[in-house]
């Protein structure tokens, strides 16, 4: 793999395309980090009340999640996406698809964002029928999806060019980690489209009665696993490109990184059933299967804690560490000008914990412990809201600093976030965990029930872990006040260098890349045994799902008689 | 020293799956059965005593409480539980046991649960269902 050290110049509609697709999600986080943070209040008994500050519990709960886990990993992924295309490739996007599918997505934003603002949409980021939004919200998100398909397509000419103009050199390792990390979201969002075109939409606008329930869950799930491993590639591909170059070491094996990659792209989504173990209607078998294959999944995670380790051990020792452990207190845990290896460093402490309490769930039987309780919410937070959120942060303020021209301003502070933010999780994940195992349910306003010391549902033993939660997500919420402040800093200082200018640290190889005419330098053979995986994992649980004699009205949050009666 | 690595840990994974398999098998911990799609969906809770003695719940869970709400059952006998749903999906966990379970519309869940120490066990809806979820609470008093 070539080292590029050259920058390269994007077009100024690639610059303000992509200068909103890494600030707008950053501007509705405010929102939706504002609701994690009173969400915990509410659970506490702190906040006894159905809504605060005219957000209701259950809208917050519903933008926290769709701002947070949807809107912000999508824009994310598109944009990091669109500037290793254009800077591994050299080539310029294409312009009109990439004004579509920032349009799209945008507009897609917009309009689900209204029915959530307006109250008409509170069902949560995993919308479960029967429960029903207003379709604007359905409408919204698929054009969301639909915006980042694009984008996707958009690549697709350019690497062709690439591959015929460079044959005999492999895909650059960025490159395939996020072609895999779309492909992935491509082959499990169709299943949700099936959801959500041919289900929910003309089920919310009244034009069918009733849909199967259980149909419209699998499809969700086959959907909804994927959809970790689109948050979490990213965040793998800096991992294995940008950090060990950061951090002053060479990648451990790229070959490594590479199989990694199209190990994901296998086992990523026949999965899926694991969400839904504690459900009537799907075979043990099945079930079992899945959790097998999750098992098999954690394998390519486990080989990147290998390599990023044995890549970050090399960083150490080439900074003058000594000894078994020596290498640690030699990286550049708190350089300033290098925050990309804060934000990492941080996430990968985070994910220690993540990881491991996601075999937990994956566990079958041991499953039903935990099953919607608060353990899985502190297992995610520890994934998504720990390395994903924090390589999503400090890259996205790296991007922009880049698009603009403007250097990040307060750059201590910088640094300082996802450490304290860490400090957070580390009580509020734990803290959530432990609530779980005491059998606190997940998405529950506890405030008006469990923690109310006046009602009869009271529960003492879940006081403490409850406020732990909220002192951790304290910390956590002022480890954010202080990443946005860091923004406005750098939004007001003036531009220092040209706008525009790409540039992807990239670490060089420690052991040899692997040849063109390496399995893991192809991409079909991988894509073919995904699909039969599939279709062999997916076939009797869908038939099954198929069975269910009854099919369900819609309901709306708030009453619970349907908004259609359907005659049974 | 990398395929060492690797082996052991798939190793590991390996015997973790193993002894989940053992405890499904040996202990009888499982995730809940598939019922034959005969078995319909029902609207009315209910208790049923069998001849042997063997006591069985029937729930329905709806917007926004469980029926029954309060059930008197024995310590140390399994005792059957079969869950519906009469409008959206509902959860249904038996504090501090493995009774955890989906009420999906449309379909009828089912387990077994056994208390070894008298009390009263609350039944927490875990799955959101609406402006008064957290008000879904139901009560198994074992004698």
């Amino acid at each position: 793999m070539t080292t590029h050290r050259e920058t390269f110049q994007i077009s100024p509609l690639s610059r303000l395309l992509m200068t909103i697709e890494v600030a707008l999600p950053i501007v509705l986080l405010v929102l939706g980090v504002y609701h994690g943070f009173m969400q915990t209040l509410y659970r506490a008994g702190i906040i006894q009340s159905s809504s605060f500050a005219g957000l209701g519990y259950y809208q917050g709960l519903t933008l926290h999640g769709v701002i947070n886990a949807v809107v912000l990993t999508t824009f994310f992924g598109v944009a990091f996406g669109n500037a290793v295309m254009q800077f591994y490739l050299r080539q310029p996007l294409i312009p009109w698809v990439h004004a579509l599918s920032t349009g799209l997505m945008v507009v897609g934003t917009l309009i689900a964002a209204l029915p959530m603002l307006l109250g008409a949409a509170d069902v949560l980021y995993t919308f479960y029928p029967p429960l029903k939004a207003h379709p604007a919200f359905y409408i919204g998100a698929t054009l969301l999806v639909v915006g980042s398909w694009t984008t996707f397509f958009g690549w697709i000419p350019l690497i062709r060019r690439w591959m015929s103009e460079n044959a005999g050199k492999p895909m650059p390792l960025a490159v395939l980690g996020m072609v895999v990390t779309f492909i992935i979201w491509f082959l499990c969002t169709i299943p949700l489209a099936i959801e959500v075109l041919f289900m929910l939409i003309p089920w919310s606008l009244g034009w069918i009665d009733a849909i199967n329930i259980p149909l419209a869950r699998t499809l969700f799930w086959f959907f909804g696993h994927p959809l970790v491993y689109f948050w979490l590639l990213p965040a793998y591909t800096i991992y294995y490109t940008i950090l060990p170059r950061e951090a002053g070491g060479k990648l451990y094996s790229a070959y490594a990184a590479r199989l990694v990659f199209l190990l994901f792209l296998v086992f990523s989504i026949p999965v899926g059933l694991h969400h839904q173990y504690t459900e009537p209607g799907f075979e043990r078998f099945w079930k079992g299967f899945h959790a097998l294959l999750t098992f098999v999944v954690a394998i390519p995670s486990f080989m990147t804690a290998f390599t990023v380790a044995a890549s970050l051990e090399h960083a150490g020792v080439q900074r003058g560490g000594r000894g078994l452990f020596g290498w640690i207190w030699k990286l550049p845990w708190f350089d300033a000008n290098r925050p990309i290896v804060a934000y990492s460093l941080a996430g990968l402490l985070i994910f220690i914990l993540g990881g491991l309490t996601g075999l937990v769930n994956a566990s079958y039987n041991l499953n039903q412990t935990i099953h919607n309780t608060g353990f899985i919410s502190g297992h995610f937070h520890m994934t998504v809201g720990g390395p994903v959120f924090l390589i999503i942060l400090g890259m996205s303020l790296e991007l922009f600093s880049q698009l603009t021209g403007k250097p990040i301003r307060g750059r201590g502070w910088n640094i300082a976030v996802p450490y304290l933010w860490a400090i957070g999780i580390y009580i509020f994940s734990p803290a959530m965990m432990i609530g779980g195992l005491l059998g606190q349910p997940r998405r529950t306003n506890m405030g008006l029930s469990y923690l109310d010391p006046s009602s009869p549902h009271f529960r003492l033993d879940w006081v403490v872990t409850s406020y732990l939660a909220a002192i951790g997500a304290a910390i956590m919420f002022l480890a954010f006040l202080i990443y946005i402040g860091v923004w406005i800093a750098t939004i007001a200082a003036p531009a220092t260098k040209p706008a525009g200018e790409l540039y992807l640290a990239t670490a060089e190889i420690l052991h040899e890349d692997a040849p063109t005419t390496s399995i893991v330098a192809k991409l079909r053979p991988w894509l073919a045994i995904a699909i039969v995986l599939i279709i062999v994992s997916y076939w009797a649980p869908l038939q099954q799902a198929l069975r269910t004699s009854e099919k369900a009205a819609p309901y709306t949050p708030d009453n619970p008689v349907p908004v259609v009666q359907v005659k049974k | 020293m990398e395929k060492i690595t690797l082996m052991i840990a798939s190793g590991l994974l390996g015997l973790f799956f193993l002894a989940l398999l053992a405890a499904a098998r040996l202990q009888g911990i499982n995730v809940p059965p598939c019922l034959p799609p005969e078995v319909k969906p029902f609207s009315e809770g209910r208790v049923d005593t069998l001849p042997d003695g063997r006591r069985q719940l029937f729930y329905v869970a709806r917007m926004w409480r469980f029926d029954p709400e309060v059930v008197e059952v024995p310590v140390g006998k399994p005792i059957d539980v079969f869950l519906s749903s009469a409008d959206v999906t509902h959860g249904f966990y038996v504090s501090w046991t493995n009774t955890n379970l989906m009420a999906i519309p449309g379909s009828v869940n089912a387990y077994t649960v056994k208390f070894d120490k008298p009390g009263v066990y609350p039944i927490i809806c875990h799955e959101y269902c609406g402006t008064a979820h957290q008000n879904m609470v139901a009560y198994l008093v074992a004698k």
